[in-house]
């Protein structure tokens, strides 16, 4: 059990027997109410997602969840395919529910895979990644109307917008929360 | 502090002139009551903070810094004051880091004999508008990425109106534990028994009411229900106490009542806050003096309390109160 005031984005509680990540976690304390928390919340079996508001001092089921450092393979149609990198393990992560992490996962990278029954669920996206730029225009000369940033296209397929002086082959690190551009890296 | 934040502390030092002024133009006596006191009205969804303070003699005696004003203003009213705001600290403890939150913030609390919360609401209106102008603000304000018209008149809503409107939810076939229970379900919030009627409530109006409020314009909810306990007046039939909320974006402004003066209903929010209050982080003792003023000598009226960094965070288009307040040191982790 965890106090609902503990809750943070990225907690896995367990709902009427289905496991769940808190997606967003907010704090509200109306005038003359006790202090409430708003948490949102996807269901890692079915994707839904469900919201609920709870008083802080109350506790709630949290799901008991083991992390595995795990190497990414590949997809296909069902499944993302991981080895843990300890024990040599597969690890197939079901890809219902899990659309948005896709644009994350690059081939031979190391991720947290989460394990619950002994099934894998869910996979942790690091805060902050690197990624290749594949596809990039040169920036338009008197551009002024899109400010100062242009859509680029990483290695994975993910569009995220960046600073004019990005080129192709360039490498960025990405804050993963917000998609937003953090700096250029170089090797 | 860097430039841009001089810049906000001279506006809110306009601000807090031109608050005094449009209350001294309107004939309300300034007044500025301690920050310590022995006893607190018992309010058990607030946690306070503990002083401790000792005598010549080194003997150790516990005061309390006021989470409002209330507690002395109510006491000068009933001495016949008449009316009367000030503009003070108040500290509440525990409070989560919200952005809209501080533990030492600004309160500006008023109190108007012989008047009702609509003279009030009345005032709070023409109040903002002064100060818009005097600070040269614009009819329109970001708050929160949410665009508000501000010109006056400001939106208004009873709470019944607004559960019926946000969510197609009748306030009044609540009233019931049980259906109260069933919607708060229904909505999907776990629900228990050891859930208190107000505690129900607000898992129904944070989930489905709140976030779906109107937030075009300032907007004032009007008549909350009388089980949820406060010092509102109670109407004629119990359903219904005397008590707005302002809105500007989403964000809670300001808490009016007509002030109940029932000794019975005053005698019963003591006894039963006062019981809540013992198992607080920090329990202090109710101050039954008070209520038994409340009851015997407060004339009839009506008192506002608005949160002053809250104000000037809207009407400056800040995300965080931190930005408003110098020194602020308690930060937003959320």
């Amino acid at each position: 059990m965890i106090r609902a005031g503990e809750i943070a984005k990225g907690t896995f509680l367990l709902i009427k027997n289905d496991p769940y990540e808190v997606v967003e976690r907010e704090f509200v304390n109306p005038g003359k109410g006790s202090a409430f928390v708003r948490l949102k919340m996807k269901n890692l079996k079915t994707g839904s997602v469900l919201t609920q508001t709870t008083k802080t001092q109350e506790s709630v089921e949290d799901a008991q969840v083991d992390n595995k450092y795990s190497q990414y393979l590949y997809s296909d149609d069902q499944f993302f395919h991981f080895m843990d990198t300890k024990t040599y393990e597969q690890l197939e992560v079901p890809k219902h529910g899990l659309d948005d992490k896709k644009g994350f996962l690059k081939e031979g990278e190391v991720y947290q895979v989460v394990i619950w029954e002994n099934q894998p669920i869910n996979i942790v996206i690091p805060y902050k990644m690197v990624f290749a730029v594949t596809e990039a225009q040169n920036a338009i000369k008197g551009d002024t109307v899109s400010g100062s940033t242009k859509p680029v296209t990483l290695e994975t397929g993910l569009v995220v917008r960046v600073p004019l002086f990005i080129k192709q082959g360039d490498k960025v690190r990405i804050n993963t929360e917000t998609m937003d551009y953090v700096e250029r890296v170089t090797d | 502090m860097n430039s841009t934040s001089l810049t906000t502390f001279r506006t809110r030092a306009a601000a807090l002139r031109a608050t005094r002024e449009f209350f001294w133009d309107r004939g309300y006596a300034e007044i500025d009551t301690p920050f310590l006191a022995p006893a607190l009205i018992p309010e058990s969804t607030i946690e306070v903070s503990a002083v401790e303070f000792r005598d010549h003699f080194g003997r150790p005696r516990p005061l309390y810094l006021i989470p409002s004003p209330e507690v002395y203003m109510k006491r000068l009213l009933a001495q016949g004051s008449g009316d009367v705001f000030q503009i003070t600290k108040c500290f509440r403890n525990g409070e989560p880091p919200t952005g809209i939150h501080h533990p030492e913030f600004t309160m500006l609390e008023w109190y108007t004999a012989g008047a009702g919360y609509l003279d009030s609401l009345a005032l709070q209106e023409e109040y903002f508008d002064f100060l818009r102008q005097s600070l040269g603000i614009g009819g329109t304000v970001t708050v929160r990425g949410r665009t508000v018209d501000l010109s006056p008149p400001f939106r208004r809503l009873t709470m019944r109106e607004a559960f019926s409107e946000t969510a197609g939810l009748d306030l009044e076939a609540l009233f019931e534990r049980e259906a109260l229970a069933d919607a708060a379900a229904g909505l999907g919030s776990a629900v228990s028994s050891a859930d208190s009627w107000e505690s129900l409530f607000h898992k129904v109006f944070l989930q489905a009411v709140e976030p779906r409020l109107p937030a075009g314009r300032p907007l004032f909810i009007l008549d909350y229900p009388a089980a949820l306990p406060t010092l509102a007046l109670v109407r004629p039939g119990g359903m219904y106490a005397e008590r707005w909320e302002l809105y500007i974006g989403g964000i809670e402004i300001a808490n009016c009542y007509t002030e109940e003066r029932d000794r019975s209903r005053i005698a019963s929010f003591f006894r039963e806050e006062g019981e809540k209050k013992r198992v607080a982080h920090t329990p202090h003792p109710p101050d039954g003096d008070l209520a038994r003023i409340m009851a015997a000598d407060m004339p009839a009226s009506s008192g506002n309390a608005l949160g002053f960094d809250r104000l000037l965070m809207v009407l400056l288009g800040k995300e965080k109160i931190q930005e408003v307040i110098p020194f602020a040191w308690y930060t937003d982790r959320s």
